[in-house]
């Protein structure tokens, strides 16, 4: 009766530490995705700003050799060259500093 | 009696992963691919872009600052350089048109005051941008393509300094 008592306990020990087990692996899988999808997620915000600070200029670049002077505001640049961005994440500050002098644009992206 | 018809080999379970995994490395293997072939398509059409738009780009900026005497060609920190001096309401300033590590920059600058080539506001990226005076009041401007071809423009100075 003993002996078959300790095998009952050991059996159940033993599915105990299984299940353990399976708890980690399946945690450390769901930390590890989560590290992986923020590093993602932050590394795109980053990108986007860049291809966005990128396009800006192209097309500022664009305007000047087509028109002869530096596009008075964003907008002209929107409705005209096609330019398009996402305006709940980015604010964008352009300064017209002159019909012939380079605009200085500054990009700020916007918290959540 | 108990059956036979169920014993359980390595390879039941073995097959199924490695099934998965050539499935799964293949199909990375086949975005990887279309990854390459995107940006090797997009990078060659944005240097065939940017090399046409530096040389309207120069061309415009040479002839909105065409005054007497105001452009020549020069160095800046190194760089050869298109020294634009202005005489209308910024005079007092010069503008220089360099490249400096491959990429076409701009600088806007009083007069006198020292700057080094990175200071410059980046317009594109370019490759091999040459300026050159062909005679007294012509320069040639040339850059590479994306495939190696040479593409260049000529720009005339059409004004004339009071002599």
């Amino acid at each position: 009766m003993a002996r078959h008592t300790t095998f009952k306990y050991d059996k159940k020990q033993h599915y105990d530490g299984k299940l353990l087990a399976s708890l980690c692996c399946f945690l450390i899988i769901i930390i590890l995705f989560y590290m992986c999808f923020s590093s993602v997620s932050e590394n795109t915000t980053k990108r986007q700003k860049e291809h966005l600070e990128n396009a800006i200029n192209r097309n500022i670049v664009h305007y000047y050799a087509t028109e002869g002077h530096y596009p008075d505001n964003l907008t002209i640049l929107t409705e005209r060259y096609g330019l398009t961005y996402d305006r709940e994440h980015f604010f964008v500050d352009y300064r017209m500093q002159g019909s012939n002098i380079y605009p200085d644009v500054t990009i700020i992206e916007k918290e959540d | 009696m108990r059956s036979n018809s169920r014993r359980n080999h390595m390879i039941d379970l073995l097959f199924p992963i490695i099934l998965f995994l050539l499935f799964t490395i293949s199909a990375v293997v086949v975005i990887l691919l279309a990854t390459r072939i995107y940006e090797s398509t997009t990078a060659s059409s944005f240097l065939n872009d940017t090399s046409r738009t530096s040389l309207s780009y120069i061309s415009e900026k040479i002839h909105q600052n065409d005054s007497a005497d105001c452009i020549l060609l020069g160095t800046f920190d190194g760089c050869d350089a298109l020294i634009m001096t202005h005489t209308d309401e910024r005079e007092g300033y010069t503008t220089y048109i360099y490249v400096y590590e491959n990429q076409l920059k701009e600088l806007f600058i009083k007069n006198g005051v020292t700057a080094t080539a990175s200071a410059g506001k980046t317009i594109l990226q370019v490759q091999n941008l040459r300026m050159e005076e062909v005679s007294d009041r012509l320069l040639r401007i040339s850059t590479k393509d994306a495939n190696g071809h040479i593409v260049s423009t000529l720009v005339g100075l059409r004004s004339t300094s009071e002599r």
